[in-house]
């Protein structure tokens, strides 16, 4: 629930070639890992939507502990929740759910974001102020409050969590098309291409909008972050994903009535969270090197 | 100055316009309660008076109870703020001092971890570990349930300090020992943060001239760190301090459900599970006006600290 840039931004100017950016990425070890980690993720959260896991509740298998503890069994590698589901089964289930969902609402805030973004930068004067005080609006409201306000308007379910994270994300993407298109629109390829006789449209689209989409891809990888931490916030809170839904948030709520005999059941899905979210933000790191190695040659 | 003053009033004049926009539909999705046929100017000229109008479940004006439960809320953020500071300045400040060290690495990635983490299952780690398992603290509330402190501030560090009960320093140590979890899960991500940005901007003043010029004039390291390099990157942070309101705003909200802790983000869930619009829409406009309001002052200060600002924000202002 941050809304801050972590990363200082810049335009990519000029084209060094995929190996040289690869060379800089992967100088940090943990931008590869988190990199990895994120594939392993996506390819998972992938292959449970068409696995049907038979993860029936049963009493018999009620809160058993993980594997590598003394009575845990193999049979159930995570151990088991209080009415005896199979905890790793449920987080490869909750994986499109909390994983899922996110990406689906960042790319919406990124669609609609750049798109009043681009209208805002190419008008200019009245209409960038009213865009860009509507978001200050927006932005102004900390991110949970926006989530209740939309919960209060339309109800919870994961699907309106997910309406709420985009509008949470949105102004963002719209300041930094904005702010981006502006500064390349004061440089010197944007005149040649004027003295070219290129139209504003094509200018703005064909020769401004390829370096500002260095920046956004970074502000993605944060949104994207950031969207999965609300998410499962808002499926903890109630809010967002209902109870029996597999939503790590949601998983989390449910296993706070037993954390007092069965910790390893609250500790499981943050952990697939932080997990996420950290390799996430370490791919973000590795990003933000090329591009600010790209501003400094 | 004058310009930017009143462009600044302005905007907060629009804002809350649009707040009040979105808090008396709030009002009106509430289908059930017939109670609600306000047009917008009724509500808004009642608000004028100052009737948030009444709670349809406690019976009491919402007002009243907003103001109940925000002395809670302001000294866990304040104390959380507080401790996010002194724990996130200094080690910004080291890392970049030991630029491209080992200390640098790992307090880069204990910050990361920290920024990464969703704080309410971090909470729920400090309550596992710290308060059931070693039993160091307790699990949730403001004070034991035995001490009988009077109300007088709200804050309830100053209340059991200030009571005349013979118990008070008794009832002021379980306040702390209240307080210990729930400061610590709420400053967790702004000192990340704090921690992150100061180590960007130290690295970015330490690259400046005039850096340079003492270094080339012989001032050691800790003049050069502390007096010329904090002293200039705290000019780019309070700036980016406006932005944590809303983080603590939201980091609150789940801390204070989390614990317990009776303060404005577990009174605003509350009237929302209890579908008490009326409570929810006067949080709403209330919360969402501080934090506009806070932040346009933050903004003002940081355009009165550094004129350079200026120029940089009129690029997508217009």
């Amino acid at each position: 629930m941050v809304s801050v840039q972590l990363y200082s931004q810049s335009s990519a100017q000029e084209n060094s070639g995929l190996q040289s950016r690869w060379a800089i990425f992967s100088s940090k070890s943990s931008a590869v890992l988190g990199l990895l980690i994120l594939c392993i993720i996506f390819i998972l959260s992938l292959s449970s939507l068409f696995i049907d896991s038979s993860n029936t509740n049963s009493l018999s298998t009620q809160l058993i502990p993980p594997s590598w503890h003394e009575q845990g069994t193999s049979e159930h590698l995570l151990g088991t929740d209080l009415l005896g589901r199979d905890i790793f089964s449920r987080l490869l289930e909750g994986a499109p759910l909390t994983f899922g969902i996110s990406l689906l609402s960042v790319t919406f805030a990124l669609l609609v974001g750049v798109g009043l973004g681009l209208v805002a930068a190419f008008y200019r004067k009245h209409v960038q102020l009213a865009v860009m005080r509507s978001m200050d609006i927006i932005f102004a409201i900390p991110s949970l409050v926006l989530a209740i306000i939309v919960v209060s308007i339309l109800g919870p379910g994961l699907v309106n969590a997910g309406l709420a994270v985009a509008i949470v994300l949105l102004p963002n993407f719209v300041r930094t098309t904005i702010s981006h298109v502006i500064e390349e629109m004061n440089k010197a390829y944007v005149d040649a291409a004027k003295l070219d006789g290129a139209t504003p449209s094509r200018i703005l689209l064909k020769s401004v909008f390829p370096n500002v989409a260095a920046p956004l891809t970074l502000q993605t990888t944060i949104a994207l972050s950031t969207a999965i931490v609300d998410i499962a916030a808002l499926g903890f809170l109630g809010l967002g994903a209902q109870a029996p839904q597999p939503e790590w948030g949601a998983m989390l709520a449910e296993a706070r009535t037993s954390m007092h005999i069965a910790p390893w059941v609250v500790t499981l899905p943050g952990l697939a969270i932080l997990i996420t979210v950290l390799s996430i933000n370490f791919f973000g790191d590795g990003l933000n090197r090329i591009i600010n190695n790209k501003m400094r040659h | 100055m004058i310009k930017l003053i009143f462009r600044q009033i302005f905007f907060v004049l629009v804002s809350f316009t649009g707040v009040t926009l979105i808090s008396y539909m709030v009002l009106n999705s509430a289908d059930h309660g017939a109670n609600t046929s306000l047009s917008y100017w009724q509500y808004i000229s009642n608000i004028f008076k100052g009737d948030f109008g009444t709670s349809l479940v406690t019976a009491e004006p919402t007002i009243n109870s907003f103001l109940l439960h925000l002395p809670a809320s302001l000294e866990l953020v304040l104390l959380s703020s507080i401790l996010a500071l002194l724990v996130g300045l200094p080690l910004g400040v080291i890392a970049a001092k030991y630029h491209r060290t080992p200390i640098d690495t790992i307090i880069n990635n204990i910050s990361i971890t920290a920024y990464s983490m969703p704080i309410f299952w971090w909470a729920i780690l400090l309550i596992v570990y710290i308060a059931i398992e070693f039993q160091l603290t307790p699990v949730a509330g403001r004070l034991n349930f035995i001490y009988d402190i009077e109300p007088v501030t709200g804050f309830m560090l100053i209340d059991t300090f200030i009571s005349d009960q013979s118990y008070r320093m008794e009832a002021f140590f379980d306040a702390i020992n209240h307080l210990i979890l729930p400061v610590i899960t709420l400053a967790t991500l702004p000192a990340a943060i704090i921690c992150r940005m100061t180590r960007q901007t130290m690295l970015t003043t330490l690259n400046a001239d005039y850096i340079k010029t003492a270094q080339a004039k012989g001032l050691n390291g800790f003049g050069i760190y502390w007096i010329h390099g904090l002293r200039n990157a705290l000019i780019p942070l309070t700036n980016m301090l406006g932005l944590q309101v809303s983080t603590l705003m939201t980091g609150a909200i789940l801390t204070e459900y989390i614990f317990s802790w009776p303060g404005i983000g577990k009174w605003l869930l509350d009237a929302l599970s209890q579908t008490d619009y009326q409570a929810l829409s006067t949080g709403i406009l209330i919360t969402t006006s501080m934090v506009i309001l806070i932040n346009a002052v933050i903004e003002l200060l940081g355009f009165w600290l550094n004129p350079q600002t200026k120029s940089s924000k009129r690029i997508y202002h217009g």
